[in-house]
């Protein structure tokens, strides 16, 4: 796709922890008004991915190397007052804890209309009815007496929708969401997902989904990046990845998932070993160790990443296996 | 019908809230209010609910590990609910548990093989080479090496140490064991082995579960039977196709719609019911029907009067004033 018509280009993105590289060489594209998941298990770089977008890596972690393009800047290379009048303002992001996200000694109304303002030049009444809009917006009942209150006071699912309402609250054009429902019930999430899904339908905001559960990726995705041990080893449409993934990882990990149709008491498709930890990563394929089809080549040299169709990329050199149907499940 | 392994009838669990001058309750949590079920020796009763409905405390109060303040738990001729300390630790051999988190349920100062083999030693069933032995055995039991006796819980990833949690567990042979969201803190790819794990062994072994979870699609793919819970009461139970084929219980039809499916085609044809508003708390439950707050077709009745667990023709019990 042609790299002007992105909203967001990353490109090679890598990000360290302690001469590691735990993100390794990422790259992915964001279109206006698109929903891209990145998914994966705990420990594989999604969530770090995320914070190095916006410059928001923990102590321990700092950027390698590679380009954030967003809306013509390098964002790893724009200076700390840039990057704060971009966060919460062009680029959003909320996490997977909302009760965490919030400051416990402000009023919810106190942190929207901080949030409001800081952003754009607005007497106080002003925007203090742009927060009551707000919290119309994400469906909160009894926005008056909400903006009163402390987040203590508030359900998880309240509370998420606070934060979503503060994200969305300058317009964004790109919403970083980091597991906005794995915190929350399944009927909540289902209120939450469908929130922004309206929400989001209507403003054209793009949104990088961050999230393990093969079942929200459904759901809300256009198209998905597939990450295993700090690479992404698979992208393509929503309807691809899921109808016909390529990389065995993926196969297997979609096999795994326990479905409403499976035969039940039986025994589940399940991918051999564990997730390594970063200081175990092999020297080839990382998923290699794990994979039935790896051979010599697999366990020596990292696969680069192929195009296999328009707008569809795998990093396995078995890939040509996959599709002919040579994978043992 | 042979006669059932567990019998749990009415059991009521309420937590005081303490507060004000000298710390004198001021009323109650009411986590689990008026349970009964059944569990027959070798199956397994899913039990499914979101957080805070009372689910853990439900199976926690079953090894009595919190006291109910009401109700049975009749394991064969004893109630559990009923025991002192010393018939408790006697009658615990027949039950036990795993649960959510592998990492605080090992000692991390005692070898694994030790943590195995301390059920076996307290009760007096082994001891010097038979308790090797029959450690040795528990670990291969559970897919691990007997040379891994020797280590530490450190040593071992997420999932491994799960299976330590199971052999734990199976040690004294129980008839039942209750497990707390045992794969819910594993990775995705991870969960299946154990799955699989406590399936095989059910089949081998003849060991019943009462398998508490929030995750419907891992409930469905394990129970036989299955109870939904919501502010502390079962509002149905089921056979379990028969709970995902034809829920009765508003709730019941609200959570099974509102699980995410892995397939984005399925998902964009599927009718949805999207419940509005959050659970009430369950230390002010409302008045009536405990959903009635977001159901959508409570009627007056619903807001006056508790519904009864109520058997139907199909099989299924529901508690709920607009179900025939």
């Amino acid at each position: 796709m042609n790299a002007l018509a992105q909203l967001l280009s990353v490109r090679d993105l890598t990000v360290m922890i302690a001469r590691r590289e735990v993100v390794d060489h990422v790259s992915f594209d964001l279109a206006p008004g698109e929903t891209l998941a990145l998914v994966g298990e705990s420990g594989c770089g999604k969530s770090l991915t995320a914070l190095a977008l916006l410059r928001l890596l923990p102590g321990a972690a700092h950027p390698g190397g590679g380009a954030v393009l967003f809306e013509g800047a390098d964002l790893l290379q724009m200076d700390e007052g840039f990057m704060r009048r971009l966060r919460g303002n062009r680029a959003s992001i909320i996490f997977q804890d909302p009760q965490n996200s919030l400051d416990p000694l402000m009023t919810i109304g106190n942190q929207l209309i901080e949030g409001i303002r800081a952003h754009r030049n607005l007497p106080r009444a002003a925007a203090r009815a742009e927060a009551l809009a707000m919290l119309n917006a994400v469906g909160i009942s009894e926005p008056e007496q909400r903006l009163a209150q402390y987040p203590f006071e508030l359900s998880g699912g309240m509370c998420q929708r606070v934060m979503i309402a503060i994200a969305l609250a300058a317009r964004p054009a790109v919403l970083i969401a980091d597991e906005p429902t794995t915190a929350l019930d399944v009927t909540i999430q289902a209120q939450i997902l469908d929130l922004m899904k309206g929400l989001l339908r209507d403003s054209g905001t793009s949104i990088l989904l961050i999230t393990h559960d093969m079942g929200v990726v459904a759901e809300m995705a256009d198209r998905v990046a597939v990450m295993y041990a700090g690479r992404i080893v698979e992208t393509g449409s929503a309807d691809t990845i899921f109808g016909a993934p390529r990389h065995p990882y993926t196969v297997l990990l979609l096999k795994s998932v326990a479905r409403l149709d499976d035969v039940p008491k039986t025994p589940m498709a399940v991918i051999q070993g564990s997730v390594p930890a970063h200081e175990e990563w092999p020297p080839g394929c990382r998923f290699a160790p794990r994979c039935p089809l790896a051979g010599a080549q697999c366990l020596a040299e990292i696969p680069p990443d192929v195009t296999i169709d328009r707008d569809r990329t795998v990093a396995c050199w078995r890939h040509g296996d996959v599709t002919a149907g040579r994978l043992p499940t | 019908m042979s006669v059932p392994l567990l019998v749990v009838q009415e059991l009521r669990v309420h937590f005081p809230i303490r507060g004000g001058w000298f710390g004198r309750a001021r009323g109650a949590i009411r986590a689990v209010d008026g349970v009964s079920f059944q569990i027959r020796a070798g199956e397994t009763l899913g039990l499914v609910g979101e957080s805070g409905c009372g689910k853990s405390t439900l199976g926690n109060a079953i090894l009595r590990i919190v006291d109910p303040i009401g109700g049975a738990v009749r394991l064969g001729d004893v109630d559990l609910a009923a025991l002192d300390a010393a018939e408790l630790r006697e009658a615990r051999r027949r039950v036990q548990m795993i649960f959510q988190d592998p990492y605080a349920s090992l000692d991390p100062r005692m070898t694994v093989g030790n943590s195995i083999g301390e059920p076996l030693l307290v009760h007096g069933l082994a001891r010097g080479p038979k308790l090797r032995h029959d450690i040795e055995s528990l670990l291969e039991r559970v897919g691990l090496s007997p040379a891994h006796a020797d280590r530490f819980p450190h040593e071992f990833s997420g999932g491994q140490r799960q299976r330590l949690v199971i052999a734990r567990a199976l040690a004294l042979s129980p008839d039942l064991i209750v497990c707390d969201e045992p794969v819910s803190a594993l990775d995705v790819s991870v969960r299946g082995q154990i799955l699989n794990l406590l399936l095989e062994l059910q089949r081998s072994l003849g060991t019943a579960y009462l398998f508490i979870s929030h995750d419907l699609s891992v409930v469905r793919h394990v129970s036989d039977r299955i109870a939904v819970m919501y502010l502390g009461r079962i509002v149905e139970i089921a056979a379990r196709d028969a709970l995902f084929s034809r829920p009765l219980h508003p709730y019941t039809r609200a959570l099974i719609s509102a699980i995410p499916l892995p397939d984005p085609v399925a998902q964009r044809t599927r009718g949805r019911i999207i419940l509005r508003g959050e659970t009430p708390s369950p230390a002010s439950p409302p008045p009536g029907c405990p959903f009635h707050t977001r159901c959508p077709i409570a009627i007056d009745v619903c807001r006056r009067e508790v519904p009864v667990l109520t058997p139907k023709s199909s099989g299924a019990s529901v508690a709920c004033h607009l179900v025939d």
